[in-house]
């Protein structure tokens, strides 16, 4: 490698290693954020799971459930996707596969789509690709609070209500473990709850007030809420997770790359001192002979 | 007496899990006292005052919470949801009434809004939601 001077090699060994630093606390900082999203998604994804539940033993156990919001009930036009990715890069395949798995679907429509994004991500590549953004949050999403994602649901439930959207689908990431977290695509409207006639209907009388009809238009807002709400802090606690192990590769390359370059650099040097000698050998001869 | 389970959930947390012999709640329709053996329910909530008996707690021994709305589903153990609830004891006084002012000045200030517009809804909810947290606070309406 005598191409490369021993200044150059320097120079490189120099930037390589603060790169490795930087990507190396990166790292470590985002195993302490994982630690914290990770317990607030246990408990989030408790309650969600409860009012799912809820929702599903509600349409088992009643007939006078309004079928508005049933699959099957009209004709799906229009569908709104809800794109959750996060609001900062460096952290893999994160965004691109959540913005993958979206553009997919989105091209496979016949009418155009009513996106809504959440994290900064996936509003600037729809934008940047000519796609018109309905709304978007844009505030990091860890810091969710329901009562930011009930602003959020309002205007899709609404469109939902005035037909405008016959559709909502869901599309983030989902966690799996701290190494793998895989794209999901979910639809939340309508419900696809068919009912189970294995259930026993009617075992006990249940008392609904003010009445089933006011009730269920109360839990459906609530289940898209919760619905939205956590597919948001799934999706924050995946972005550490995912970052983490891009950080962790990055280091493990950087280490490899100082490697290499302190082997060519001790080579280049080992080759100059050799060329020294060399010259001096040569020159004490002459003078000899 | 027998007792069952209740829990109260939020979207964020689980607030309370335990045996209790009594809660009271504020339904859409007023105020309603679970115990054991109640038929099975599935009632909305009003903003209002959360009353629970523990199991083996004395006569008077209430626990009180405020409750932003939500709604209960009983069967043999009781759950109830919620967007918000807070023991009185956690309740921020200063908060709460600096809160109230502020709606009171606000509908003070705009007498000609729509009454059935959305601003005018969630400055009464806010201003109920205050109103009931204030009253928790100082021990509740029943104390």
């Amino acid at each position: 490698m005598a191409t490369e001077s021993i200044q150059d090699i320097k120079r490189r060994i120099k930037s390589v290693g603060s790169t490795e630093r930087i990507t190396n606390s990166m790292k470590l900082v985002s195993t302490g954020k994982l630690r914290k999203a990770r317990a607030i998604f246990e408990k989030t994804n408790e309650n969600s799971h409860y009012i799912t539940n809820t929702i599903g033993e509600l349409f088992n156990s009643s007939k006078e459930v309004p079928t508005e919001y049933l699959a099957g009930n009209r004709e799906i036009k229009t569908t709104a996707y809800i794109v959750v990715t996060s609001g900062k890069g460096l952290c893999g395949g994160f965004n691109s596969n959540v913005i993958k798995e979206a553009k997919a679907d989105i091209d496979a429509d016949w009418e155009p789509p009513v996106i809504v994004a959440i994290g900064g991500k996936g509003k600037d590549y729809f934008e940047k690709h000519g796609y018109e953004v309905h709304s978007s949050y844009l505030a990091p999403p860890e810091n969710i609070s329901f009562l930011e994602t009930r602003e959020l649901a309002k205007p899709i439930l609404k469109m939902y209500d005035d037909k405008e959207i016959d559709e909502v689908v869901l599309i983030y990431n989902s966690f799996i473990s701290s190494m793998e977290q895989r794209v999901k695509n979910e639809i939340i409207l309508p419900f696809e709850i068919a009912s189970d006639p294995e259930m026993i209907m009617d075992t006990k009388f249940v008392e609904y007030e003010p009445s089933v009809k006011e009730v269920f238009n109360y839990l459906v807002p609530k289940y898209v809420e919760t619905k939205i709400h956590s597919a948001v802090v799934e999706s924050a606690t995946c972005e550490p997770a995912a970052r983490r192990m891009a950080m962790e590769s990055a280091t493990d390359n950087a280490r490899e790359m100082l490697n290499d370059l302190n082997l060519s650099y001790n080579k280049a040097r080992q080759s100059a001192i050799t060329d020294e000698i060399i010259e001096i050998v040569a020159g004490s001869e002459a003078q000899a002979g | 007496m027998n007792s069952f389970k209740l829990e109260v959930m939020t979207p964020s947390k689980r607030f309370y899990r335990g045996d209790v012999d009594m809660v009271i709640v504020t339904t859409k329709e007023g105020d309603e006292g679970f115990m054991a053996g109640h038929v099975w329910a599935c009632k909305l909530l009003e903003v209002g005052e959360l009353w629970i008996l523990e199991k083996g707690a004395g006569k008077s021994d209430w626990k009180v919470a405020a409750v932003a709305g939500g709604f209960v589903e009983m069967k043999d153990s009781m759950i109830i949801y919620t967007d918000a609830v807070e023991w009185s004891e956690d309740i921020d006084m200063d908060r709460v009434l600096s809160e109230k002012a502020r709606v009171e000045d606000w509908l003070v200030k705009n007498p000609d809004v729509d009454k059935n517009s959305e601003e005018m809804q969630s400055a009464r909810l806010a201003l109920a939601k205050a109103e009931i947290r204030a009253g928790v606070a100082r021990g509740g309406k029943r104390r």
